[in-house]
C-alpha cells in the first residue's frame, strides 16, 4: 500500500544523489573562474595591449574567491547525504545567485554590451535547467537575461557609467541600438532556447530514469513473489500435512501481496458447497457468515469453471453471495484463483483488499500459480490421508492378528521346555533334539510376533496416542550401553562409549521406549555382527540444531547392493544371515519408523569385511 | 516340612499345566482357578503361600484388578488376611500397549512382573526368592 511513496523516494533520492556531486563540481570550477578573472585583469593589459578597469575587476575576482571559499566550508559541514538535498538546493540557487551578480558586475565592468564575458551568463542557464524544474530554470533565465538587459540598457541611457575596455573597439557600440537590440534579442533568444533545450532533454533523461527506477522497483516485486511462490513449494514438498500447508500458503500469499486477507476454500463431497479449509486475515464474525453454495454464489460458479475472477468494486459487483458482509469486513476488491485437480476443480484461493481496483493482471498470474501450487498439494495430502488410513487399518489388523498369535506360541514354547528341562520323565537324545529344534522355531515366531507388534505399533501411534516428550538421549544411551557390556565382552569384542564422559546431555522430543528400541536394535547389530577381536565405537554429540548419535563397528559390514534395501521391512543382507541364521528382517525398519516419528534421520555408510557405520540425528528438543 | 501351596490363575488351562509341571516337580503343591472370581473364592478357601497371576483372562485387566482386591483389602473386608500374600504376574502385553511394568512399579501391589513366555527356571527362581526357600 505504500508502494507509491516507496517509489518516490527511491526515485528522488536516485535523482537528489547527483546534486551534491554538481555543487561540488561548481565550486571547484568556480576556482577557477576567481583566479581567471583575476589573471586576466592583471595580464590584458601587457598581452593585448587593451585597458581595463583593474581595480574593479580584481576586487570581482576576489569576491569570487571569497564567497566560493565560504561555499567550500558549508559543504564541507553539511557532507553528503540525501535527507539533506534541500539545504543543497539551497545552497546552488544560492552560488547560482551570487555567480550572476558577480557576472552582471564582471560584465558592466569589462565593457558592458561590448564585453567579451557576456557570454558567461549561459553557464548558469544550462546548470540550472540541469538541476532545476523547468519553471525554476525559466524563471532564472528571465532573471539572469533581466540582470543583464538592466545592465546593458540602464548604460545605454546612460543612467550608469559605461567602463569600455579602452583598444578593444575602434568605436563604442553600447549606445548603437541597433547593436544593442541585436545582441539583446539574440542573447535572450539564444538563452530561453538554450533552457528550453536542456530542460528538455534532461526531463527526458529524468523519465527515463524514473522509468528504470520503476522497471527495478517492478522487478524487484516480482522477485519476492517468486520467492514467496518457491517457498510455498518448499512448504508443500516438505510436509504433507494439509491443513499446515494450507494455512502457510495462505499468510504467505497475504503477505507478499500486501493484501488485507486470503481464503481456501475446498469443495466438500457434495460437490454444492464450499468449506473453508485455511483463512488468513478473515474475521471470525466473517468466516462465520454462512455456507457458501453454488446456487448461490456466481462468482464461485465462475472460478469452479476454471477462471480467474477480479472483482475490482466489490460494492457494484452482482457475483457475491454475500455482499453486505464484504463491505461490513471493509472489502472493496478482491481477486479469485480456481484450485484444480486432475479431473475437476476442487476449491478457491481468494485474496481480499480494503482498496478499490487493487488487483492487476500481474496479481492474476500470481494468484493462479500459486492455487496451481496448492492444488497440487491438496491432491497430494488427500491421497496420503488415504494411504495413511489404509495404513492404519492393515497395521490395526497385524496387532490383532500378531497378538493372538503371540500367547499360543507362549504356551506351546513352554509347554515344550517342560519335557526337555525332564518334568514329564526322561527322554531320548534324538527326542530332545527334536524338541530343541521345535522350541528353536518357537523363538523364533515369537521374535517375528515381537517384531510385528513394534512395528505396528509404531505405524498406529504415528497418529493416534502417542506424545513425544523432552527426553534424555545419553540416559537412554546409558541403559542400552551397560545392556551389552557383558554380551559384548562375552564375545570376545570392545565396546566402547568414546566420548561417556564430556557428551552432551540434550534432549530430544521422544518416547522414552522408542529411543530404547532403537539403540537397542543398532547396538545389538553392533555387536552381532562384529566378530572376535573387534569393536563397536558409541559416540555422541551435538550440534546447534541435532543430537548425533553414532555406533560405528568393524563387523562383516553391509554389500553395497543391500544398503537400499537395508530399512525395509523383512530384509535382510546375505552375509547377515550367514552370520546369524535367526533374523525377522524388522530390527532395522522399526527403527528408522520411530526415528522418522521422532524428526530425525538415518543414515548408513558400510564396507564389506571393513564395518558398518549408523548415524542417527535427531532434532533438540526445543528447536523440533 | 508341610508343602508350600501356589495358586494358579490362569483362564488359559494349557498354559497352567505348562507351569504346573516345574512347580510340582520342585515340591510344591499346586492349584489352578480358571478366572477371577475362581481365584478369589479359591484364595480364601485354600489360604496359599503364593500366586502365579494372569493379567490377561475375562478381560485385559482382570489380573490387576485382582491384585488391587487383594493387596489394597482394608482390614476388615473378607481378604484383609491375604494382603501379604505374594504374587507373581505373567504378562503379554508389554508390546501392545506404551505402558512396560517392571517390578519397581509400585503403584500396582504386585511383588513381580514375569514375562511370557515364562522360562521354568526363572519362574522357579523367583518363588524360591519371595517365599524365602
Amino acid at each position: 500500500m505504500n508502494q507509491p511513496s516507496l517509489l518516490a523516494n527511491t526515485l528522488s533520492s536516485f535523482v537528489d544523489a547527483e546534486l551534491p556531486d554538481s555543487v561540488n563540481r561548481l565550486i571547484r570550477l568556480r576556482w577557477l573562474a576567481g583566479i581567471g578573472v583575476l589573471t586576466l585583469t592583471l595580464t590584458v593589459r601587457p598581452l593585448f595591449k587593451v585597458i581595463v578597469h583593474t581595480t574593479p575587476l580584481l576586487i570581482i575576482g576576489a569576491c569570487i574567491l571569497f564567497y566560493n571559499l565560504a561555499f567550500l566550508l558549508i559543504e564541507k559541514r553539511l557532507g553528503r547525504s540525501a535527507a539533506k538535498a534541500k539545504t543543497y538546493q539551497q545552497l546552488a540557487i544560492w552560488q547560482i545567485v551570487l555567480d550572476w551578480i558577480a557576472a552582471a558586475l564582471l560584465i558592466h565592468y569589462s565593457g558592458g554590451i561590448e564585453s567579451p564575458a557576456i557570454f558567461f551568463f549561459l553557464f548558469h542557464v544550462v546548470i540550472t535547467s540541469i538541476f532545476f524544474s523547468p519553471r525554476i530554470a525559466y524563471t532564472f533565465a528571465i532573471l539572469a537575461l533581466a540582470l543583464l538587459f538592466s545592465v546593458v540598457v540602464l548604460e545605454y541611457f546612460a543612467l550608469l557609467p559605461h567602463h569600455a575596455i579602452i583598444g578593444l573597439l575602434d568605436f563604442p557600440l553600447y549606445r548603437n541600438h541597433l547593436y544593442v537590440l541585436g545582441v539583446l534579442v539574440f542573447f535572450g533568444w539564444t538563452g530561453i532556447f538554450l533552457t528550453y533545450l536542456v530542460t528538455d532533454i534532461s526531463d527526458h533523461l529524468r523519465r527515463r530514469e524514473r522509468e528504470v527506477v520503476e522497471l527495478s522497483e517492478s522487478l524487484k516485486q516480482v522477485t519476492i513473489r517468486l520467492q514467496a511462490l518457491n517457498e510455498s513449494a518448499r512448504t508443500i514438498s516438505s510436509t504433507l500435512n494439509l491443513e499446515q500447508v494450507l494455512n502457510q500458503l495462505v499468510k504467505n500469499i497475504t503477505e507478499v501481496m500486501g493484501v488485507r486477507a486470503c481464503s481456501i476454500r475446498l469443495l466438500d463431497k457434495s460437490e454444492q458447497r464450499l468449506e473453508s479449509v485455511a483463512v488468513y486475515g478473515l474475521s471470525q464474525a466473517y468466516q462465520d457468515k454462512g455456507p457458501i453454495l453454488l446456487d448461490n454464489s456466481a462468482l464461485d460458479r465462475k472460478i469452479l469453471a476454471g477462471s480467474v475472477v477480479n472483482i475490482p468494486d466489490v460494492s457494484q459487483s452482482s457475483l457475491l453471495q454475500y455482499p453486505e458482509w464484504a463491505a461490513m469486513e471493509g472489502f472493496s476488491s478482491m481477486l479469485s484463483a480456481p484450485l484444480l485437480g486432475k479431473n475437476k476443480a476442487i476449491g478457491t484461493l481468494r485474496a481480499y483488499s480494503e482498496d478499490r481496483d487493487r488487483f492487476n493482471a500481474n496479481d492474476e498470474t500470481f494468484l493462479a500459480a500459486i492455487a496451481a501450487q496448492g492444488s497440487i498439494a491438496i491432491e497430494n495430502a488427500i491421497a496420503y490421508q488415504t494411504v495413511e488410513s489404509l495404513e492404519n487399518t492393515k497395521s490395526t489388523f497385524i496387532r490383532t492378528f500378531t497378538h493372538e498369535l503371540r500367547s499360543p506360541v507362549g504356551v506351546i514354547r513352554s509347554l515344550l521346555s517342560n519335557i526337555t528341562d525332564g518334568y514329564t520323565g526322561e527322554i531320548t537324545a534324538q527326542q530332545r533334539d527334536l524338541l530343541e529344534r521345535a522350541i528353536r522355531r518357537c523363538d523364533f515366531l515369537q521374535e517375528l510376533i515381537d517384531d510385528l507388534l513394534d512395528l505396528a505399533a509404531g505405524k498406529i501411534q504415528d497418529t493416534t496416542t502417542e506424545t513425544l516428550e523432552p527426553t534424555s538421549l545419553k540416559a537412554i544411551l546409558e541403559r542400552v550401553f551397560k545392556r551389552y557390556e557383558i554380551p559384548a565382552r562375552e564375545k570376545g569384542l570392545t565396546l566402547e562409549w568414546q566420548n561417556s564422559a564430556d557428551c552432551p546431555d540434550a534432549q530430544v522430543m521422544a518416547t522414552p521406549g522408542g529411543l530404547d528400541r532403537v539403540f537397542n536394535n543398532l547396538i545389538s547389530n553392533a555387536v552381532k555382527y562384529t566378530l572376535l577381536g573387534g569393536k563397536a565405537t558409541i559416540s555422541l554429540t551435538q550440534n546447534e540444531t541435532e543430537v548425533i548419535v553414532t555406533i560405528t563397528d568393524t563387523g562383516i559390514g553391509i554389500p553395497q547392493e543391500a544398503l537400499e534395501y537395508l530399512f525395509t521391512e523383512f530384509y535382510r543382507a546375505p552375509n547377515a544371515k550367514q552370520i546369524e541364521s535367526k533374523g525377522t528382517g524388522l530390527g532395522l525398519s522399526i527403527v528408522k519408523d520411530t526415528i522418522t516419528r521422532f524428526g530425525g534421520r538415518i543414515s548408513v555408510q558400510s564396507e564389506v569385511g571393513v564395518g558398518s557405520s549408523f548415524t542417527v540425528s535427531l532434532p533438540l528438543a526445543n528447536k523440533a | 516340612m508341610s508343602q508350600k501351596r501356589i495358586l494358579l490363575v490362569d483362564d488359559d488351562a494349557d498354559q497352567r499345566l505348562s507351569v504346573r509341571l516345574p512347580l510340582e516337580a520342585a515340591g510344591y503343591a499346586i492349584f489352578e482357578a480358571p478366572g477371577y472370581d475362581q481365584g478369589l473364592a479359591a484364595v480364601k478357601e485354600l489360604n496359599p503361600d503364593l500366586i502365579v497371576l494372569d493379567v490377561m483372562m475375562d478381560t485385559t485387566t482382570a489380573g490387576f484388578q485382582f491384585a488391587l482386591t487383594l493387596h489394597n483389602a482394608d482390614a476388615n473386608t473378607e481378604y484383609s488376611a491375604f494382603a501379604k500374600t505374594p504374587i507373581i504376574m505373567l504378562t503379554a502385553i508389554h508390546s501392545t500397549t506404551p505402558l512396560r511394568f517392571s517390578p519397581d512399579e509400585d503403584y500396582l501391589p504386585v511383588q513381580t512382573f514375569l514375562e511370557k513366555p515364562v522360562d521354568p527356571k526363572t519362574l522357579l527362581a523367583t518363588i524360591h526368592k519371595l517365599l524365602g526357600d
